[in-house]
Parts: C-alpha cells; structure tokens; sequence
C-alpha cells in the first residue's frame, strides 16, 4: 500500500514537473511554429477598415510582421487606419476616402 | 376547594412543565446528534465502500454534480470579485493570448472549425468549447456571472490563473504573469466571434520569441 501511494505521489510531482516545463519553456513552443495564412488579408477593402475592430488589427499587425503574404496590401490598410486616426482628429478626412 | 389547592399545585405545574419542556429539548438535541452521526457514519461507510464510481466516463449522479457545480461556480464568484479588469482592446494582447491559447488550451477547450477532441470527449467535467458563446457552452454558469460582462472576464481570469481542482483545468498562475494571462483573457472574449480562418492567422506564432515574460 506504501508503495502504491509512494509511486502515484512519484508519478504525479513528475508529471507536473514535466507540465511546467512545457508551459514555461519557449522552445516548446518553437516547435508549433506556423506562418499565418494571410491570403484571406488580400480580400478586405482598405478602406472599410474599422479601427476599433481589435481582430481585424490583430491580423492586419500579424500579416504584415509576416514576411511576404500581401504584405503591402496590408501596409496601405493600416496607413488608412493611421489616417482615419489624423481625420478624427482633425475633424476631416485628408484623403477623402468613404469610411 | 379550588383556593386551596391553587397556590401550590400551579407552582408545580409549572415547575413540572418547565421540566418537561427542558426534558424535551435535551431529547431532541440527542435525536438531532444522533442524526448527524448517523448520516456521517453512513457517508463514511460509503466513501470507504469503494462503491461510488470514479471513472470519468460515468456521470455523476444529479445531486453530486449539483452539489460541485454550485460550489465551483459560487467559490470562483466569491473569489473573483474584487478582481480589477484591464482595458483588453489591444491588438497585441489578443496576438499574444491567441498563441498562447492555440499552445495550451486549443486541445481541451477546441476552436473555430473543430467540435471535439480526444481530450474534449474523455475529460469529465467536459471542457467547455470556449470557440462558442458562454450561453452555447453546455455548462450553467447562472451563478458564475452570466449576463455580467466584467464578472465574466474576472471569472474566465481567476480560472486561468488558479485552474479548478479534480477538473483537468491547470492553474496557470505559477509560470505566467498576469498580464500574460489577461491577454489569453482578451483573446477569449473574442474566440467565439472568430472564423477558423481569423484564428489561424491571430493564433500563428511565426516567431520563436513568444513573449517577453519568461
């Protein structure tokens, strides 16, 4: 009975030492490393992206980190977001564009 | 005849029903004790019976289920009020936490496009698939912060940090800051609006530096 009890307590510490370590060790991750699928990005109208739209500027930071994949598509996407920025402050649109 | 024997007799009526009055509360003080001790030897034959069935592939009965549901969900509500929650609307925060979720959680808690798992089929309690509302998750939140915004993002961060005893949910507190679990926190709140494509995209973890906490 001791000896049970010794060997699950053994076999539980080890298996949370060994989750830990998972959890806690970047190149656990390095090894689920994928390139994020950006072709999607090509289809989104630049200048209906709303800025508030906290996924939507997740993907557009994510794809344009990414190398290639539309990149410049998405760069001149989140310059309009930089604009919409000014035009808001300024109180008018420097491009002109329908938001 | 009456006069006579009034003075006396009521003193020990009275004397005669205060002490059965007492005699009786004594009584049922010891049929309450013995109760109590009757249904804790009881429920101690049966723990160490070795009767109830503990595989994870057999429900719990009604009444237990109840029993832990309520004490998980009004022990996570106690613990987690006072909790003060972040502004969360920041694109890196989601970048961040949807690696992180797409590392540690995505087995268990499924996302957009998948419907089940090994591990969400064979853990019990079932994991709730967190790529759906909390009103679609199969788990009864009523007493957990449901139709509470801000009670539901405490909730869901108390969780993540302290993890849920005898359920398969770790705590992940003791290797993560806080703000690194604020930002798995953040990309919860909007899992279930995302598309297996958005997901894919967000959750990428194209880059061996996953984050400046470590």
């Amino acid at each position: 009975m001791k000896k049970i009890r010794t060997t699950i307590f053994v076999s539980l510490a080890g298996s949370l030492l060994i989750s830990t370590s998972q959890a806690h060790d970047p190149s656990e991750h390095t090894a689920k490393m994928e390139k994020p699928k950006c072709g999607v990005m090509k289809n989104v109208n630049d200048s209906k992206v709303d800025v508030n739209d906290s996924v939507m500027m997740a993907m557009m930071k994510k794809c344009m980190s990414s190398a290639g994949s539309g990149g410049h598509h998405i760069e001149g996407a989140m310059e309009n977001t930089v604009d919409e920025s000014s035009r808001n402050e300024a109180g008018k649109d420097p491009k002109g564009l329908d938001y | 005849m009456c006069g006579g024997l009034l003075p006396t007799n009521r003193n020990t009526f009275i004397e005669r029903d205060a002490e059965v009055a007492e005699n009786l509360n004594m009584k049922s003080v010891k049929d309450l004790a013995l109760i109590a001790i009757s249904i804790f030897v009881l429920g101690m034959i049966f723990v160490y019976s070795g009767t109830y069935p503990m595989g994870a592939d057999v429900p719990h009965n009604k009444l237990t289920y109840w029993l832990l549901e309520t004490t998980r969900e009004k022990s996570i509500k106690m613990a987690s009020r006072d909790i003060d929650v972040p502004p969360l609307d920041d694109p890196e925060l989601l970048l961040s936490g949807g690696a992180d979720y797409n590392d540690m959680c995505v087995t268990c808690h499924l996302k957009p496009g998948k419907m089940q798992s090994d591990m969400s089929i064979g853990l019990y309690p079932v994991p709730p698939n967190l790529s759906k509302q909390e009103d679609e998750h199969g788990h009864d939140h009523a007493a957990g912060g449901h139709g509470d915004p801000d009670q539901s993002v405490r909730r869901q961060f108390w969780i993540v940090k302290h993890g849920i005893k005898a359920s398969g949910m770790p705590a992940w507190g003791p290797t993560h800051e806080d703000q690194r679990i604020w930002a798995m926190v953040a990309f919860l709140q909007k899992l279930p609006e995302l598309n297996p494509e958005q997901y894919q995209i967000i959750t990428a973890r194209d880059k061996p530096n996953i984050s400046s906490h470590h």
